[in-house]
């Protein structure tokens, strides 16, 4: 069989919107929303998260030269040329070589470095460390752990809540009612923002799809509805198909609102990161149709465990971030949502600042990117002693964090409208921490 | 009984589980201290009567009754117990009487006039007795609780230690917030005592024995001496209460292990100072002499056996199942070779080689125009010949665990640095599938020296520390071998539940320093074809885009890169000096022979075989067996596989709120390909085959080492609150979901759309690919044959009769239409309809749950 058959038989599968059928209230609504909507103040926070851990050692390098010295001794062959930098104007360090993109974005003063900021249950001081006088979060370096300790904001608490889930539960009433959650994912089921009532929806790259069965109607449908009912007394077995019934009310809500749906001018890149942003900026476009005023967008990409090749790969991964968010800042100018939409990496933690060879294994501290108009660029944290002596080293190359995952996020809940009770109540442990406020965030 | 009672708990009741029969517990005012516990097993009833001798000791007698016209009867046995006879021997029952329960005897029945003061009594019961020449009718009234207190986990039942071990127990009915539990056990002599203990569910019970007075002696005031302790283990269920409640059914919403420690000097030394697992009876099993011999299964349990064992049931599976039984069928499928996946795909690679049309780079316009293929090109070839494999190889049990062991040592092809290999991948699976009823220590060995493995975890060209360089070794492999392949991360009770610590915290199962000292181990190994170049290279050997030429082989040692000093992981010391591949031999037996390691990968396997969230007596029973296959071997997977498919939670259809799993996608897609033998797709290429049958999970393309679905998930939302793990549902989310959903939809129903019969090309094209409905066409004559084959095929007959009528008249509609057209008989049409029904039961809670 030809390729061209087998596309043929995979556009049988495609129909667009046709025959969706349902009700007008939902229009109705819609406009009644947009009418509330104050069109000022609208804010979305957009996480990309760096699945793996990124060697953020080697995303932000010193330039001075004692410090670049310290840094080349550690890292050895795994160093960066000095002179390939992209330096920071403002600082002593520089980017990546691959980032002139974000280089860019720092200039113009969009782009906020947060330094060594990890899991932390309260300050962790070396000596106290070395002691084991002081609560460190269960599984430090483990893969799964960390990314559910990020995601979940509070190092020592072991349910399924993250700090954006629980935000979005505090900002509620900011949202009409809709099918469609604000909080949208695309990269898969997350912690991070599942709140107690809010759940994010999961959403792809492509063409929005409804059940075909559904979109075809007629008799097959109604046959259908009629079997599937309304629940089941397993679990499982209700679970999906509460699921799939609402799959259905948010295909009519979605298909509705992308039909007038006017392209972009910017070109995103053909990278799976370009494409999970361009999605974000389509649902950014129809979002007075529902009449969101607060949205969180999680996307995300792998690849960022670099234990070996780290040379090469690090290096492809950094310019699909760099190429995906400098097009992401474009779409938002385009949009006119530069100052209404912060977007933040997160990691699950950085690496070893010590080398296996041709690679780093996993470490502690990390380095996070904030971009947006609202954002007070700079480079921000403490910055790597590159000692592993130092204060900031457990001694085995794995930065001890400076600035809690916690304070991280408090910066940017305060600016999405939660109040100071609020960011406390989601993120219970941020008083065990001095500076509670990384400041990178214009309020 | 009373005042025992009373003493323990204050006012108490029971529930009405019977519109005819209430069961619980049940006593006499005038005989405080004696009493009876009755139960409901299938349609007859199971009586306790727990009493005391002539000396004052406590004794017990049991039996089963038919219940009728609101009297319960039945014989009343004592049990003696040979604690040195083989199990089938150990429990002697000797028939002394009978019992009758008489629920309709007036509230002036002489036994209920007798002097004693039985103000607020609800209900009573006229309960006769006969043992030997005694004889007693006794003014029962059974305990009250308030009927809406919340019973969570809902514990009730009769336990016992497993149909190997019969003949003690306990039994126990919630109390308000409190269980009351009854042991039943015996003193050295063999005869059957019994100790009372009422208290917290979730905490240990400690137990009383008591003296008390014989049957026709006049109450004296009852003696309580410590018996030791009962330590339930329940999983808790929500909702689950009510399950069944109708039908008097005893829940089965609970799951759990109870702990029972005697210290009863009188006790026979078997009970005494003993742990014993216990676990719940179910309904129609609840008596002491179980074991049965095993019926023929129903074609419905066939069908839900095949869904469990393989890639979905078929007609002639299940009728074959039926005939050879479980036992013989799991006997027949362990003993099947392995379908390789590696051989067919080298051969592949080599035709195209020795046809000349491999790309040798030389030729840009030849690669352009799709001419050539590279050597590493047949990632697509690898998925096809995978599903060829899951669809027709007749080894399906060792097919289905090695897609299950896939899913736990996970390698994939989904990382760009490796993307577009797809024979290394085909050369680990049939690793996995070599070892898939071996012993998991082979496996684990295999695994850690499997060249691909080594590329995917990057251990492969991993050094011993070098001070000049500043490097150390690698700890990729060394974590994950640890936290995904064998022990886990924290410390776990042989329920796979953790350990935890008097604060409630987990507790870790290694730290950093056992994941430094592990990753010293994994140092020097390289691809055997590289170790024979005398390892000149091994610095550059780790650079991208280097393959093992031979990946069926195991990685060779580079000696001088490997580090040889002495490491102790896991508190064992590795000894200096050994070299590399005796290192590795030496951590893999300390990670299978860790304690974590059974319950990690029992409860894993059970999961992708059975239930997402198997309770923990399930999880310990199969455990047990990794443990030990009962011949003294640790890690015999075949027995491991045996024990989860044959296990009664396994068997049985599931009733508790979180029974079963949600199939994922592949196994949705295959269920149908099996069920309707997807024939044709096998005379496409392998090529062909993957594209088209490519969705939104592929096999051995897992996102990350953390495969698709991490074991521990839980869905936001009702299941989240409910507490319930579903792994599965995270392939189950928003637009992945409605992504799943067309993709069965195009398979079963959409390729069987009319098309323009003009349009030859796409004719036979859709010809080639699609389900083979043929032998179904005829069985529309009868949509009632049809409905019940699909129904049976694709659910195991868990759709109701109404969703059956629906489906039914469905089809005789269309039919009459089709007929009234003048097109009754037209196969294309015909087509359609069948893939209409089969689409719409696919569509369905009742096939995506296996339950």
């Amino acid at each position: 069989m030809t390729l061209a058959r087998r596309t043929l038989l995979k556009s049988m599968l495609a129909g667009g919107f046709a025959a969706a059928g349902g009700s007008l209230g939902w229009l109705q609504r819609a406009h009644a929303m947009s009418d509330l909507a104050g069109a000022g103040d609208y804010r979305a926070l957009v996480i990309v998260f760096l699945f793996g851990g990124n060697d953020a050692s080697n995303m932000l390098v010193p330039t001075g030269e004692d410090r670049y010295a310290r840094y080349r001794g550690i890292r050895t062959g795994l160093s960066l040329a000095r002179d390939s930098l992209l330096p920071l104007s403002g600082s002593d360090e520089g980017l990546h070589p691959s980032m002139p993109g974000l280089q860019s974005l720092h200039a113009r003063g969009d782009l906020a470095v947060v330094r060594n900021v990890g899991s932390l249950i309260t300050p962790v001081s070396r000596t106290a460390l070395e002691r084991g006088s002081v609560s460190l979060p269960a599984q430090l370096f483990s893969h799964s752990d960390q990314q559910d300790q990020t995601q979940r904001g509070t190092a020592d608490l072991l349910d399924n809540h993250g700090w954006l889930g629980l935000a979005a539960d505090a900002l509620e009433s900011y949202n009409p009612p809709s099918a469609l959650s604000p909080n949208l994912s695309f990269a898969g089921t997350n912690i991070l923002q599942t709140g107690r009532r809010m759940v994010p929806y999961v959403a792809d790259t492509e063409e929005i799809r409804g059940l075909v069965v559904f979109e075809d109607g007629g008799p097959s449908w109604t046959l259908h509805d009629q079997l599937l009912g309304r629940t089941r007394a397993n679990a499982l077995a209700a679970e999906h198909l509460r699921r799939k019934r609402d799959a259905n009310d948010v295909f009519l809500e979605l298909s509705r609102a992308f039909a007038n749906l006017s392209p972009m001018q910017t070109v995103f890149p053909a990278s799976p990161l370009g494409a999970q942003l361009e999605a974000v900026t389509r649902y950014l476009a129809v979002r007075d149709q529902f009449g969101f005023r607060r949205q969180t967008f999680f996307v995300g990409v792998g690849d960022y465990d670099t234990h070996d090749n780290q040379l090469v790969q690090q290096a492809l991964n950094l310019a699909q971030l760099d190429t995906a968010l400098t097009a992401f800042d474009a779409a938002l100018g385009e949009l006119g949502l530069r100052d209404a939409v912060t977007t933040s990496t997160l990691s699950e933690f950085g690496r070893t600042l010590t080398i296996n060879g041709d690679g780093t294994d996993h470490g502690w501290a990390g380095h996070n990117l904030v971009l947006g108009g609202a954002v007070r660029g700079g480079v921000y944290g403490a910055p790597t002693s590159f000692d592993l002596a130092g204060a900031d080293d457990t001694g085995e190359g794995n930065i001890i964090p400076s600035i809690s995952n916690d304070t991280h996020a408090a910066t940017l809940l305060r600016w999405f409208g939660l109040s100071e009770g609020e960011v406390q109540q989601v993120l219970p442990n941020l008083r065990n921490f001095d500076g509670q406020d990384v400041g990178f965030m214009n309020v | 009984m009373r005042t025992l009672f009373l003493l323990l708990l204050g006012t108490l009741s029971f529930p009405l589980f019977a519109a005819e029969v209430r069961l619980g517990l049940g006593y006499d005012r005038g005989h405080d201290g004696h009493g009876f516990d009755l139960h409901r097993a299938g349609n007859e009833v199971v009586l306790y009567f727990y009493s005391y001798d002539s000396d004052g000791d406590p004794e017990w007698f049991f039996g089963t009754g038919k219940v009728a016209e609101g009297r319960a009867s039945g014989e009343l046995r004592r049990a003696r117990y040979d604690a040195g006879a083989d199990p089938a021997n150990r429990v002697t029952t000797t028939t002394l009487g009978s019992f009758l329960l008489d629920y309709n005897a007036p509230g002036d029945d002489p036994a209920c006039q007798d002097g004693v003061d039985r103000s607020g009594a609800e209900q009573r019961v006229v309960f006769d007795w006969h043992l030997g020449k005694e004889s007693g009718r006794w003014c029962v009234e059974f305990l009250r609780i308030d009927a809406d207190t919340p019973m969570a986990p809902y514990a009730g039942g009769v336990w016992y230690a497993g149909p190997s071990d019969p003949g003690y127990g306990f039994s126990s009915a919630h109390m308000g917030e409190r269980l009351n539990a009854i042991v039943y056990y015996y003193d050295t002599q063999g005869e059957p005592r019994w100790a009372l203990g009422v208290g917290d569910p979730n905490a240990p019970i400690d137990l009383s024995r008591f003296r008390g007075y014989c049957r026709l002696c006049t109450p004296t005031p009852l003696r309580a001496e410590p018996a030791g302790r009962l330590d339930p283990l329940f999983e808790i269920r929500t909702g689950a209460p009510s399950q069944g409640a109708e039908q008097g059914v005893v829940s089965t919403g609970a799951e759990g292990v109870a702990t029972l420690t005697l210290t009863d000097a009188d006790a026979a030394a078997r009970f005494r100072d003993r742990d014993f697992e216990l676990f719940r009876l179910t309904d129609g099993a609840a008596r002491l002499d179980t074991q049965q011999p095993e019926p023929q299964p129903t074609e419905a349990e066939a069908s839900r056996f095949l869904s469990q064992a393989t890639f979905g049931p078929t007609t002639a599976e299940v009728a074959r199942l039926r005939t050879l039984g479980i036992d013989a069928w799991l006997d027949e499928q362990l003993s099947l070779p392995m379908t390789p996946l590696y051989a067919p795909l080298r051969a592949e690679v080599d035709r195209w080689a020795a046809e000349g049309r491999l790309c040798n780079g030389d030729d840009p316009d030849a690669e352009e125009a799709g001419e050539c293929r590279f050597d590493t090109d047949f990632i697509t070839d690898r998925r096809g010949l995978w599903w060829v494999n899951a669809i027709r190889a007749p080894d399906q049990l060792r097919q289905r665990m090695t897609f299950a062991l896939s899913q736990l040592m996970v390698v994939s092809d989904r990382p760009e640095i490796i993307a577009d290999r797809g024979i290394e991948i085909a050369a680990f699976y049939d690793k996995l599938g070599t070892h898939a009823f071996g012993n998991f220590r082979d496996l684990l060995l295999e695994v850690s020296l499997d060249p691909f493995m080594g590329v995917y975890l990057t251990f492969a060209g991993n050094r011993k520390a070098d001070p000049v360089a500043n490097t150390r070794p690698d700890e990729n492999y060394a974590r994950e071998v640890m936290q995904l392949f064998s022990i886990g991360l924290v410390t776990l009770e042989s329920t796979g539940l953790p350990r935890r610590d008097t604060q409630g915290a987990t507790l870790p199962s290694y730290g950093q320093d056992d994941i430094r000292a592990l990753a010293r181990v994994f140092t020097g190994f390289a691809f055997a074809e590289f170790v024979r170049e005398d390892c000149e290279e091994f610095e550059d050997f780790a650079a991208e885009g280097v393959f093992p030429i031979d990946p069926t082989r195991r990685m060779g040692v580079c000696p001088a890169y490997h580090d040889t000093g002495a490491k102790t992981v896991l508190g064992t010391t590795i000894p200096a000096g050994q070299g590399a591949l005796a290192d590795v031999r030496s951590a893999v037996d300390l990670l299978v022979d860790h304690p974590n390691t059974p319950p990690f990968i029992s409860r894993q396997l059970i999961q992708r075989l059975v239930a997402s969230d198997p309770s923990p007596a399930y999880v310990r029973r199969v455990a047990r067996v990794f443990t030990d296959n009962g011949r003294g071997v640790r890690g015999d997977l075949a027995a491991v596989v045996r024990a989860i498919l044959a296990d009664p939670e396994a068997r049985r259809v599931g009733t508790a709120v979180n029974a079963g799993k949600l199939k994922e996608p592949i196994l949705r897609t295959a269920a149908v390909l099996r069920a309707f033998d997807g024939l044709a797709i096998q005379n496409q290429g392998l090529d062909a085959i993957g594209d088209f049958l490519e969705g939104t999970q592929i096999a051995q393309s897992a996102p990350s080492v953390f495969n698709f679905f991490r074991p521990s998930y839980r869905p936001p939302g009702p299941l989240s609150e409910a507490g319930i793990i579903a792994p599965e549902f995270n392939l189950a989310a928003g637009s992945t979901l409605v992504r799943n959903g067309n993709e069965l939809d195009f398979h079963t129903r959409l390729l069987f759309r009319p098309i323009d019969p003009q349009d030859e090309e796409l004719a036979e094209a859709i010809q080639d690919i699609r389900l083979d409905y043929r032998p179904l066409l005829p069985l529309l004559d009868d949509p009632a044959v049809l409905v019940e084959r699909l129904a049976l095929l694709l659910t195991a007959d868990r759709l109701t009769r109404d969703q059956k009528r629906l489906l039914i008249e469905r089809a005789q509609q269309q039919m009459q239409e089709y007929g009234e057209a003048g097109f009754g008989n037209n196969a294309v049409l015909r087509g359609y309809l069948v893939g209409e029904l089969v689409f719409q039961i696919t569509a369905l809670p009742e096939f995506l749950v296996d339950y």
